[in-house]
Order: structure tokens, then C-alpha cells, then sequence
């Protein structure tokens, strides 16, 4: 049996450690980031989490209808 | 922590209290958005729920009366059963538990009171209902909507709910400041390190059933942290009042800079005997709050300001918005001359030229003897050169240029 994984924790994983890293650069003197780069970044971020969440429901849903049609 | 009902939760009607044939009892509905008062009070009255619902919300706009007796009437009225005829007792007589969580919630409520000024315009003339208890009530409802909406709400009660709520608001507000203070103390490496952690255990909960709730504090720390990294806000340059009155020119400090993390600035420099020749290049640098830097009105001033994301009101101009910046009078040599070379990252920037105008007035330009246009022509007026004074200053703001640009310089290294 394939075990799951959970997309919404999956992305919002990914897309907390790129931030992260993108933050340590900047906080640590590597890179400047601007007031609109980091605007963008952190949509980006809270964007790709809500399209992940979206997506993992309507594939949570998908399998529950898909588990209640009778067997042929 | 379900205590409800250590005592029978419903009560048979009366003979003839039956809501057909007695007398109307007021009861809390079961068609509800919060705690079915607007709907109790609809049927009492005979009318549409949601005309008790909007004036409910109006109250809002009177001081907030209408919230407070909403709170009182969900703990005191009683509430439909799920039968018909049934009545469950008031909240507030269900258990003892709810009785001193209700009081707890009703002392913090009149302990906001007086806790938190909060007064945005034009809500000031709301009452006092515009201040903490607003606040209050406003986390207390999104408390419970958040914790109805992921299904715990139904095991803790609706007051029980609110607490939890808040608890976790309180929670998450707490971890907000401190990645805050973090980042704007020089210590964002660590905290841009806990998000990075955080991130790796999302991954690894991924394959193992998933872990949503790290989600929240992720995004606690990384907006802070990305407000921090996006403002360059530093507590390190202090945080309060700070008022500067130099009497003379020798009293700016040597590095000709004033700067200031958090808190207002005032830079007040209209007791300096300015006399032809002078020049002044002067940095004033906020991070978060206010700087106001106050000139005599036939002062000539050069300016350079910008606002991450605020707003700058200079002798009449106004900007506002992200990476806003004025500059006026370039290229003029008048003197007395000042260059002033302002920054704030967040909030605001005035520059006030006039000789009486007070300089902690938020609207200085409203007054009929300093209109707007009167101090726009005046910065500009102010610098237009007189040629007898053209060659004597030359020296002088060489050698002032050069000083503040090693102040920057060395500033800049650290």
C-alpha cells in the first residue's frame, strides 16, 4: 500500500524553507532584499500554502466520493 | 473540559407556559449566527432576525452598548431545546466552571477598558466602546469562528471556545512580538533559522500524515521577520521620545546625524542664529514612528526624504505610500542652507518651516496663518541666492559636505 503525503504540509514545507533561507541570506548581510521583494515573497509563500491546501481538499474529496461509489 | 450540565439541562414548560399557549418568554434561538440573541429577540418581537442582527452591528457605532447587552443576554436569557417546548437553562446557571469563566471574560473585558488607547480617527468620537473593549470583543468573536470552524467548538462550549481561542491568539501575538524584537535587535539569523526548522519538520511531517498546525507559526514568524528584513527597522538606534533643540550650529553632533529605532524624533532647529554662510548637511534617520525637523521659515533647506512605507509631509508637499521620497530646492546655493538628508523606514516625515508653528501639531498646515501653499513658496523662496553671499559660503559647505559624508561612510561600515 502507498503511504499518502500530505500535499498542503508538503508545499507549505518547501516554500517555509525557501523563505527561510532567502531570510538568513538577507539577515546575515549576503543579500539585500527591498520592501517589494519580500512583499512578493511572503504572497508567494502564503500563496503557493492556500493552493496546496486547495488542491490536497479537492483531492481528499475526490477519494472519499471515489471510496463511497459502489464496486462494479 | 466539558462541564456542561451538572444540572438538568432542560427544563418541561410549565402548564400553559408553553411558547403557543402562555405568555412570550424571550429565549435564546436555535437559528443562530452567535449565540441565537437576535434570533430570540426576532421571534419574541415578531420580526426578521437579521433587522436585530444589523441593528446589533449599528449599536457598534453608539458607544457599543448593544455589544455588552448581547454578551449579557446570551448568558442570562435561557435557550430553546432541542425538543419542541424545552427550555435549557441560561448559560450562566449551567455549571460553575462557565460562571467563572464568564466573570474572568467580563473582568477582562472592563480591564481593556482602561489597558489599551486605541483611538483610530475617526473613531475617537465612537465612545468608549472604541478603545480595548472593541479590540477585546473583536479577538473574542474571530476566536470563536476560528475554533467553531475546525470542529472543536461543539466539545467546548461556545464560552469555552472563545477562551481557547483566545488563548491561542494570545499565544500566537506573543510569538509575533518576540520574532519582532528578534529580528530588530540583530538577532533575524536565529529566528530566519526556526522558520528554515519548521520548514524541514513540514517536510518530514509530510510523509508521515502531515502536521497543519506548524503552518501557523510559521507564517508568526516569517511575516515579522520579512517586515524586519523589508523595513531594516533596528531597535539598536533606541526606542522612546527624543527631542533635539540645538541652540547653536557647534551643538549638532559631530557626525551631524540624529536617529532614532522606534519612537518619535524631533529635531527642532529653529533656536540656531543661522547666519549667512552656514551650511548644514544634517541626517535624521527613524526607523519606525515619527521624525518632525522643524526650521526657521527663511531658512534655505535642501531635501533628500524618503519613506519606506509611511508618509512624508514636508512644508505643504505631501507623500504617501511605499518607497516614497521628496526632494526640493537641488542645485540652490543660498545660504544659511541646510541639507537635510531624511529617512524613515516607517511612518512619517514633517518637515516644518515656519517660525511658530507647533511642531507636535499633526496639522500644522491647517492653520490660516501657514496654509500649505504659503509654506511651499517659502521653502522655495527661501532659497533663492543672494550673489553677494555666493562666494563667501563656498569654503564653509565643502568642508560641511565632506564631514557628513565620512559620518555616513563610517556609519555605513559598522
Amino acid at each position: 500500500m502507498r503511504r499518502s503525503v500530505d500535499v498542503e504540509s508538503l508545499a507549505a514545507g518547501i516554500a517555509v524553507i525557501a523563505v527561510g533561507t532567502i531570510m538568513l541570506l538577507d539577515q546575515s548581510g549576503s543579500i539585500e532584499l527591498t520592501a517589494t521583494l519580500v512583499g512578493a515573497l511572503n504572497a508567494a509563500m502564503i500563496g503557493v500554502i492556500l493552493l496546496a491546501g486547495g488542491l490536497g481538499r479537492d483531492r481528499d474529496t475526490g477519494a472519499d466520493e471515489e471510496e463511497d461509489r459502489p464496486e462494479r | 473540559m466539558s462541564d456542561q450540565n451538572p444540572t438538568p439541562e432542560t427544563q418541561p414548560i410549565e402548564p400553559g407556559g408553553s411558547e403557543q399557549d402562555g405568555p412570550k418568554r424571550l429565549l435564546r434561538s436555535r437559528d443562530r449566527m452567535l449565540a441565537g440573541v437576535a434570533g430570540g429577540i426576532g421571534n419574541y418581537f415578531s420580526i426578521d432576525a437579521n433587522i436585530v442582527r444589523i441593528a446589533f452591528a449599528l449599536s457598534i457605532m453608539f458607544g457599543g452598548l448593544g455589544v455588552v447587552a448581547y454578551v449579557a443576554l446570551a448568558l442570562f436569557v435561557p435557550e430553546e431545546g432541542d425538543q419542541p417546548g424545552e427550555i435549557k437553562p441560561p448559560v450562566i446557571q449551567r455549571s460553575r466552571a462557565l460562571g467563572i469563566a464568564a466573570g474572568v471574560a467580563a473582568a477582562l473585558f472592563v480591564l481593556s477598558w482602561g489597558l489599551a488607547d486605541f483611538d483610530p480617527w475617526p473613531f475617537d468620537r465612537g465612545g468608549w466602546f472604541f478603545g480595548g473593549p472593541l479590540l477585546f470583543l473583536l479577538l473574542a468573536v474571530g476566536a470563536y469562528l476560528v475554533v467553531r470552524g475546525t470542529g472543536r467548538g461543539r466539545d467546548l462550549g461556545w464560552l469555552g471556545a472563545v477562551l481557547f481561542g483566545l488563548a491561542v491568539f494570545v499565544g500566537l501575538g506573543i510569538a509575533f512580538a518576540v520574532a519582532f524584537w528578534a529580528g530588530a535587535t540583530g538577532h533575524g539569523v536565529i529566528v530566519a533559522s526556526l522558520l528554515i526548522g519548521i520548514g524541514v519538520m513540514l517536510v518530514i511531517a509530510a510523509f508521515n500524515g502531515g502536521a497543519r498546525w506548524l503552518i501557523a507559526p510559521a507564517l508568526v514568524l516569517a511575516v515579522p521577520l520579512a517586515f524586519v528584513a523589508a523595513t531594516d527597522v533596528s531597535f539598536g538606534d533606541g526606542v522612546g521620545e527624543r527631542q533635539y533643540r540645538p541652540a547653536t550650529i557647534d551643538a549638532i553632533p559631530d557626525d551631524r546625524t540624529y536617529e532614532l529605532g522606534i519612537g518619535h524624533l524631533v529635531v527642532d532647529l529653529r533656536n540656531i542664529d543661522w547666519q549667512s554662510g552656514d551650511v548644514v548637511a544634517l541626517d535624521v534617520d527613524l526607523g519606525m514612528g515619527q521624525a518632525a525637523v522643524a526650521v526657521p521659515e527663511d531658512l534655505c533647506v535642501v531635501t533628500n526624504i524618503s519613506a519606506s512605507m509611511g508618509a512624508i509631509n514636508a512644508a505643504g508637499d505631501h507623500a504617501a505610500g511605499f518607497d516614497t521620497s521628496h526632494q526640493i530646492n537641488h542645485g540652490a546655493d543660498a545660504t544659511p542652507r541646510l541639507e537635510l538628508d531624511g529617512e524613515v523606514q516607517i511612518g512619517e516625515f514633517r518637515l516644518i518651516n515656519d517660525d511658530d508653528a507647533d511642531i507636535d501639531d499633526p496639522h500644522p498646515w491647517d492653520d490660516d496663518d501657514l496654509t500649505e501653499s504659503d509654506a511651499r513658496a517659502a521653502l522655495e523662496e527661501a532659497c533663492v541666492a543672494d550673489p553677494a553671499d555666493g562666494e563667501a559660503e563656498e569654503d564653509g559647505a565643502d568642508t560641511q559636505r565632506e564631514r557628513a559624508g565620512n559620518a555616513r561612510r563610517d556609519r555605513e561600515r559598522r
